[in-house]
């Protein structure tokens, strides 16, 4: 029965398309924790049948049947079979979810979760340095290491892996691997305060030659001849208070309170998986950013003049 | 009611009843705390309930935000903690005070003051938490408390601050419980009740006393070093300075786990006294089951780490609590088949307390499997902290501790107000309640699966989660208004039932042996016991308890009495002397309340106040003591004449100080824990400086030993009468006011300040726990002195000194142990 009912209830489970969902998982330990669930989902299912149809027996039992032995009962079913199943299944899942070793030399992305963003860093030959979204290379295990700035996050993709806290004083590693190339939804796993529910974060997955190509583009600063307005934009960018909290690799901006900003444009999302990255959406989020992301702790920038913004937004679109 | 009973009856109430009017509040006899207990937690219940209506209405749509995230963070803080800490565990302890006298044939708890203090404290810790609602300042880092998120940088406010100093003031009323019903249970229970007589829910509401003793001071001890982080620059947990965030986690699941079977415990315990009146058989397998609460007990305090599978653990260790996590499934699973089992070999009768326990089963074995499922380190590594574990949780803790509850208080509704219970109306609201809750929360394992974190106030749309959350937030509200329906149909009841007979459920257990209407002194003679199920056999017993055919049937004197017996086999060993009404347990905890707002608000000279009036009004409390007008030997109508309590070596007194001193020595044990920890885990810990010290410890060492020497012979001096008791009692109290002199002018000067490293800050607060301790003792001897001059301690009264001498000898230990982790470095 399992055979047939398994794939139509998680057709039915996950018939919502678009969820982050861990019984559609794309990576081995996603995979094990799926296949884990659904050992234990029939498991668990007849043991609860099991157990309700000896309550309701024993208490609306017809005259005519046996009493069966409270010794059997309370050994066998309160004792040996929960000593025998559990035993099974402990065994069973040592052998399973135990996360890829890495091969020889692993892709490592170094993650630092902050109050409410991820850094993400690529170290090495072609450093990189970007935020709330990790590119990584289709079927190679990526060693994550993960620290934190202030309080305590969790990195989670559901369909790659489960989650991995993120500790101030400390470096967590998780390894992640994607066996197809696709877009991969995760999110802040630990309550981090205020802006917890706004801390999203996307894994793409690409074939080994786009990843290349990837790193490549973003390993170096964008050039690009600007427009007055936008050659505006960079003046005020690194004149206003962006540059305090912001980085863009090849200027002045240095910041590095907020998320570094090279090439913003090229982000799907913006404010950690909160806004589409639209255009126009970039002028709206640095008005509202102070507010949307950063709460009580910074200064709101109502004092920047709208066409001022406008001309920042429009530098930061040149960002590819 | 034969005319000597009338008699007896009224003799007996005219000494322990409440006085009248408002002034009823001053009544202390455990009845009325007990009551008390229930009325406000069920209140408390209601009041998180509508918070988490709140909650839910906010999750109902994607992309909601009605309520911001501020609000929204200080309704999750403050659902989970009012559940926790203000509903399940209070209630299930006001259960346990109202019942366990009754059910073991006692007239009264052994320290009624003591339990009308803890429930003042429970209440205005309360009200306190809550008050922080008018400040605008509500917690809002979650009920768990996480550092780094709620120390002094990320949470300045002082929400964090309500949280801590109200939590842990509503925990001194689970300490005052847990003593109180450890002593109760062990020593005053009716003669020939021994321990294998015991009604089940005695052993349940025993184990889980103990498990408080143990549970709630590592969380005492760890709000404590918080405060001391936030509010003094201590560091523990700052990873800067050689502190450690997960050193909070430990020390917070520590308690959160057993906390969890402390809540399941007692509700099983309801669960096996309604199987047993409904089954109409005692349980089966009873000494199967009363290991199955030992074994979970014990196992209950190796499993915390189940809560941290995803802070990097090495998986060896995670592998050692995921096997100690599924083998309490173990003693949970015995207890079901022995339920099973006994309603197997009964006649069942259907009624709303046992429709109930069937709705338990299925939610609890329900959660019982998804806590299996998530104690396998690669599934949680998935659900963990999603909303796969929010609907876990609420399996565990709604089908195992709320269902069972709602049992008991129909089952027990009848003894409370004296009327029997219709059904038709309970079992609409079960089915009500029933249905609400699978609609809440059995689609919630979903939500999680499919990726939505716990604790967002809001999420975007598009992912999926969008009909999830509208089918629980429907259900939640289902949920309420079956909630609504039992409320409704328990007050109609009260209000409005039919008067029963004294055992309207024909049950086999001494509660249901006393006059109808709950009497204030229970019994008006103590039966003597025979069997676990007195009244199935012995069907006359409630007409020869009313007569005073038992023991203590001659209130002559007018004095609240109740019977001490022995430990194992429940032979009558003395009189315990009780106290009637009076206002010091609300004084002493309204003077707590200064205390801890001065801290709150930082006001040195209001905490100093709060304590001195503290220690005031204890001491003015100590000076009554309820044997004061006694004689020394009773006639209780036993074999032979008792003594009270206040000559007798087994004194309720001493085991409640020892007990006391176990919880104490808990919570040091885990500051030595937290110590160690540190020094091994912390990845920003320097080596252990050498403490520079000329000496002083040393020195300071001597005094302190030569105080408990001095101490001990002051003992000596009490028993031959002499006065050398006085003069040694001096002599002890100089030493240890020159041992706190020198230890502050070490503390002061040889060691860096708090504030600079963790391992400074340990010294302090250890040395810091030692001076309280000491200074504790300090005043019982100076009070026993005071007391030996007025003449009311002797060789032959020797509790008070009993009490005060050991409470020395321990801050004598407690001052060693203190002084051996300061000289450590020397040696390594």
């Amino acid at each position: 029965m399992g055979r047939i009912a398994t794939p139509v209830l998680t057709l039915l489970l996950t018939a919502c398309s678009g969820a982050p969902s861990m019984l559609a998982p794309q990576g081995p330990q996603a995979a094990a924790a799926a296949r884990l669930w659904w050992v234990m989902f029939w498991g668990g299912t007849a043991i609860l049948a099991g157990v309700m149809a000896l309550v309701l027996l024993a208490v609306f039992r017809p005259q005519r049947l046996g009493v069966p032995s409270s010794h059997l009962l309370i050994t066998g079913g309160g004792l040996a079979f929960p000593i025998v199943a559990l035993t099974a299944l402990l065994l069973y899942s040592f052998s399973s979810g135990e996360p890829t070793t890495p091969t020889q030399s692993p892709l490592i992305i170094e993650v630092t979760g902050h109050q409410w963003w991820w850094d993400v860093r690529y170290p090495g030959e072609l450093p990189v340095i970007t935020a709330n979204e990790i590119h990584l290379p289709v079927g190679r295990p990526v060693q994550l290491r993960l620290r934190s700035a202030d309080v305590i996050h969790s990195l989670w993709v559901p369909q790659l892996a489960g989650k991995q806290d993120l500790i101030p004083g400390h470096t967590k590693t998780l390894t992640l691997q994607a066996d197809a190339s696709g877009e991969y939804r995760g999110q802040c796993g630990e309550f981090c305060g205020r802006h917890h529910a706004h801390m999203a974060l996307w894994v793409y997955a690409l074939p080994t030659q786009a990843f290349d190509d990837w790193r490549q583009a973003r390993a170096t600063p964008v050039v690009t001849s600007l427009a007055p307005q936008a050659q505006r934009g960079r003046e005020l960018f690194l004149a206003a208070r962006c540059a305090h909290c912001h980085s863009i690799r090849g200027t002045a901006a240095k910041g590095n309170a907020g998320p570094d900003l090279t090439h913003v444009a090229s982000r799907n999302f913006l404010g950690a998986g909160l806004v589409r990255n639209r255009p126009g959406a970039l002028t709206r989020w640095i008005a509202a950013h102070p507010r949307l992301k950063t709460g009580k702790r910074a200064e709101l920038f109502d004092d920047l003049a709208a066409k001022d913004i406008e001309a920042i937004a429009a530098y930061l679109e040149q960002l590819h | 009611m034969t005319r000597p009973g009338v008699q007896l009856h009224e003799r007996l109430l005219a000494f322990w009843a409440n006085p009248p009017g408002w002034r009823a509040a001053s009544g202390v006899n455990h009845t009325s705390v007990g009551l008390r207990y229930i009325t406000t937690g069920f209140l408390f219940f209601l009041v998180g309930g509508l918070l988490a209506m709140a909650m839910r209405a906010q999750l109902a749509w994607s992309g909601n935000t009605d309520l911001g995230p501020d609000a929204y963070n200080q309704l999750v803080t403050m659902h989970g903690t009012t559940m926790m800490f203000l509903f399940a565990v209070p209630i299930l302890e006001g259960l346990g005070v109202y019942l366990i006298p009754k059910m073991i044939g006692a007239r009264d708890l052994p320290y009624p003051r003591l339990g009308a203090f803890g429930y003042w404290c429970f209440l205005l810790g309360g009200i306190f938490l809550y008050a922080s609602f008018l400040f605008d300042a509500a917690p809002d880092g979650g009920w768990f408390m996480y550092v780094p998120l709620n120390d002094k940088q990320f949470a300045p406010g002082p929400g964090a601050d309500f949280w801590l100093l109200g939590v842990t003031f509503v925990e001194i009323s689970a300490l005052t419980a847990a003593v109180e019903l450890v002593v109760a249970i062990l020593k005053t229970r009716a003669p020939g009740m021994t321990l294998a007589r015991m009604p089940l829910f005695a052993w349940y509401m025993l184990a889980t006393a103990f498990m408080m003793l143990f549970a709630f001071p590592p969380l005492i001890l760890g709000s404590v070093l918080l405060e001391l982080e936030r509010s003094f620059g201590f560091v523990f947990f700052d990873v800067t300075r050689g502190g450690d965030p997960l050193l909070w986690q430990h020390l917070f699941w520590i308690f959160g786990h057993p906390e969890v079977y402390l809540i399941f415990l007692p509700a099983a315990g309801i669960v096996s006294v309604v199987v047993e009146t409904f089954a109409r058989r005692p349980l089966v397998g009873y000494s199967w089951v009363v290991a199955a609460i030992l074994g979970t007990a014990v196992l209950s305090f190796g499993l915390w780490v189940h809560h941290m599978y995803t802070t990097g653990i090495p998986r060896l260790s995670l592998s050692f609590f995921s096997a100690a996590s599924m083998a309490v499934a173990i003693p949970s699973g015995v207890q079901v088949f022995a339920w099973i089992a006994t309603l197997w070999h009964g006649r069942p009768v259907l009624s709303v307390p046992l429709l109930y326990v069937l709705g338990f089963f299925f939610t609890f074995v329900l959660g019982g499997l998804t806590g299996v499922m998530v104690a396998l380190v690669p599934f949680d590594w998935q659900v963990h902290d999603s909303h796969f574990v929010v609907a876990h949780l609420h399996y565990v803790l709604f089908g195992g501790m709320v269902f069972p509850l709602f049992a008991g208080l129909y089952y027990w509704w009848p003894l409370f107000t004296g009327r029997t219970p219709p059904r038709r109306l309970g079992t609409v609201g079960f089915w009500v309640v029933f249905a609400g809750f699978h609609a809440t929360f059995l689609p919630m394992h979903l939500t999680g699966m499919l990726g939505m974190p716990r604790r967002v106030y809001t999420y975007a749309e598009g992912l999926g989660w969008e009909w999830l959350n509208l089918v629980s937030t429907l259900g939640g509200f289902l949920l309420t208004c079956g909630i609504a329906v039992v409320v409704a149909d328990l007050v109609l009841h009260w209000r409005r039932g039919e008067a029963h007979d004294g055992n309207p459920w024909q049950a086999g257990t001494l509660e249901w042996a006393m006059r109808p209407g709950v009497p204030p002194y229970n019994f008006a003679s103590i039966p003597r016991v025979h069997e676990r199920m007195p009244l199935w056999q012995q069907p006359e017993l409630p007409l020869a308890i009313a007569q005073g055919g038992h023991l203590l049937a001659a209130p002559s004197a007018g004095r609240r009495e109740t019977l001490g017996t022995n430990a194992i086999d429940a032979r009558p060993e003395q009189v315990i002397c009780l106290p009637s009404q009076t206002w010091l347990p609300l004084w002493a905890a309204l003077t707590t309340l200064l205390a801890l707002t001065g801290v709150l608000v930082q006001s040195a000279v209001l905490s100093v106040l709060g304590t001195l009036l503290t220690i005031a009004v204890l001491l003015g409390w100590a000076a009554r003591p309820s044997y004061a007008e006694s004689p020394v030997h009773i006639d209780a109508g036993a074999d032979r004449p008792l003594p009270n309590q206040s000559v007798s070596p087994a004194a309720p007194g001493l085991w409640g100080l020892r007990l006391a001193l176990v919880a104490s020595a808990v919570a040091i044990a885990h500051l030595l824990f937290a110590f160690f920890f540190l020094w091994t885990v912390s990845p920003a810990w320097t080596p252990l400086p050498v403490l520079s010290s000329r000496g002083m410890p040393f020195i300071s060492l001597s005094l302190l030993l030569s105080g408990g020497v001095l101490v001990q012979l002051a003992w000596r001096g009490l028993m031959k009468d002499s006065r050398a008791f006085y003069r040694y009692c001096l002599g002890a109290l100089t030493m240890g006011i020159a041992f706190l002199l020198l230890l502050s002018l070490w503390l002061t000067t040889h060691v860096p300040p708090p504030p600079t490293h963790a391992y400074a800050s340990v010294i302090h607060a250890l040395h810091g726990f030692q001076a309280v301790h000491l200074s504790a003792a300090m005043v019982l001897v100076g009070f026993v002195a005071w007391r030996w001059r007025r003449g009311v301690v002797d060789s032959t009264h020797v509790l008070e000194a009993r009490v005060a001498v050991e409470a020395w000898h321990y801050a004598v230990v407690i001052g060693v142990v203190a002084h051996a982790v300061a000289l450590l470095p020397r040696l390594s």
